[in-house]
């Protein structure tokens, strides 16, 4: 069955042992015991003085056969015909015997995942100390919490790291440990994030609006619908452009729209976003010149503001960053910039070479 | 002639023999077994028989426990495994010379 693939000699042997147990399981447990006892020890040392490589199975025949064999030599009745597989009582051995048939099994396909076993243990036993810290509500940030975190998996580590008896209690206590530990990291792994903000460390309070940082351009807290730029003398500056500090395009997302009336709406395109190229200020789109009484009706852009005091540095071209506050009708102040991968300038409208300013005075 | 038919027969006997000789563990017994000419001789049908044996009270058992691997459970006769011996070794002896009898008889060395 397994003929290339062979696994190492302890793995297989204390696999080949529980699938003989498994054969005499319709034994008293006294019985199975004195009669598998120390088999797993003399199985150790027959294998080691077979050529490296060897498969148990074909040296020692099938477990089936051999717990035969055992039976018979010990003058124990046969296994009843019929009889199941899965006796009455041992039941904990049973399924320590099928968990490890299983494990074979997977090892045997892929032979990797032994080298993920520290790993595992590591996990388990991490797990295994997180649990009663998350279901107490004791946050990480609590030095106890990584006390029994970092001690679980010490524990875990060292306990499976160790050679294991034939068949103990702590060894079918770890085949159960494995499989409630494989059930509960699941969901625990997807309620640790959310029970982690909860700690008392951690608050978030709610904020009334969207948060900067949304897509978009916000300010104070609102979303901005439209920029409007002017320069040094207090000029429009039509056609601006803005890019935050990595380099990323400012844009008003098209959703930003949607909250309008429809008569305010840009056209929309067929795929149901609008035909407006958000990165271009004051945003404008169809006969509009983007210096109307902004969308939303809030505020009308006047054609001129007052200038900048000479201190207020040498810029007298647009794109200026807007320093210092005028008096006056204020112009925008400093916007979030947005991390939406919006059109970058190069696909911007081609109308606009250089940020030259066009106020209509 | 299967020679694993002869050798279950007399396995007991051959087992206390080797048991009376030292004690011994599971596979020690088979390879001393396998060393005194009993190559035949199953792994399982050694383990079974020293179970039984000592089910029947004439072997004594004990564990030691080992640094490196699973515990070795050791097997040693007592006094009613000796007498077990002597008697089932009169009964081999008488029936093997009523086979070497038997055989000559027919011409065949044995």
């Amino acid at each position: 069955m397994n003929e290339s693939v062979v696994l190492p000699a302890r793995e297989a042997i204390h696999s080949y042992v529980a699938h003989v147990r498994l054969h005499l399981s319709d034994l008293p447990a006294e019985e199975l015991d004195e009669l598998v006892g120390g088999l797993e020890a003399d199985l150790a040392e027959r294998a080691a003085e077979l050529p490296a490589g060897s498969d148990l199975t074909s040296s020692f025949g099938a477990p089936e056969v051999y717990a035969a064999e055992l039976r018979s030599a010990a003058g124990l009745p046969p296994r009843v015909t019929g009889a199941p597989i899965a006796p009455r009582r041992n039941g904990l051995r049973e399924v320590e015997a099928s968990v490890r048939a299983d494990r074979d099994r997977w090892l045997v396909r892929w032979p990797w995942l032994k080298d993920l076993r520290p790993a595992w243990w590591l996990a388990r036993g991490a797990m295994a100390g997180l649990f009663p810290i998350w279901w107490v509500g004791v946050g990480l940030r609590n030095p106890v919490a990584w006390l029994f975190v970092l001690g679980g998996a010490a524990v875990s580590f060292a306990w499976s790291r160790r050679d294991p008896a034939p068949s103990s209690w702590s060894n079918r206590l770890l085949v159960l440990g494995n499989v409630a530990a494989v059930l509960l990291v699941l969901p625990f792994l997807a309620l640790l994030p959310a029970r982690v903000s909860q700690g008392p460390e951690v608050i978030y309070e709610s904020s009334p609006g969207p948060v900067s940082g949304d897509s978009g351009v916000w300010v104070n807290g609102e979303a901005a619908l439209n920029l409007y730029a002017y320069d040094a003398e207090g000029n429009r500056i039509d056609n601006v452009r803005l890019f935050n500090q990595y380099g990323q395009a400012v844009s008003v997302p098209s959703e930003a729209w949607f909250n309008l009336p429809p008569d305010q709406q840009p056209p929309m395109t067929q795929n149901g976003t609008f035909e407006v190229n958000g990165a271009v200020f004051p945003v404008r789109w169809g006969s509009r010149t983007g210096w109307e009484a902004s969308a939303g009706g809030q505020w009308e852009p006047p054609v001129k503001i007052s200038t900048l005091p000479p201190t207020a540095g040498p810029a007298t071209s647009g794109a200026s960053t807007p320093g210092a506050s005028t008096s006056g009708p204020p112009p925008m102040p400093d916007a979030q910039a947005s991390s939406d991968p919006s059109p970058l300038p190069g696909s911007a409208d081609p109308a606009q070479a250089s940020p030259s300013p066009s106020a209509t005075p | 002639m299967d020679n694993t038919q002869l050798v279950k027969g007399v396995l007991d006997l051959a087992v206390l023999a080797v048991v009376a000789d030292a004690d011994g563990y599971g596979y020690d017994v088979v390879r001393r077994l396998r060393t005194a000419g009993l190559e035949d001789v199953g792994d399982a049908s050694v383990y079974g028989t020293l179970r039984r044996l000592y089910a029947a009270g004439a072997l004594s058992s004990y564990v030691v426990p080992s640094d490196e691997g699973p515990h070795r459970k050791y097997y040693g006769i007592n006094a009613q495994g000796r007498s077990m011996l002597e008697s089932q070794g009169r009964t081999w002896g008488d029936f093997a010379r009523t086979m070497e009898k038997l055989l000559a008889g027919a011409g065949v060395a044995s």
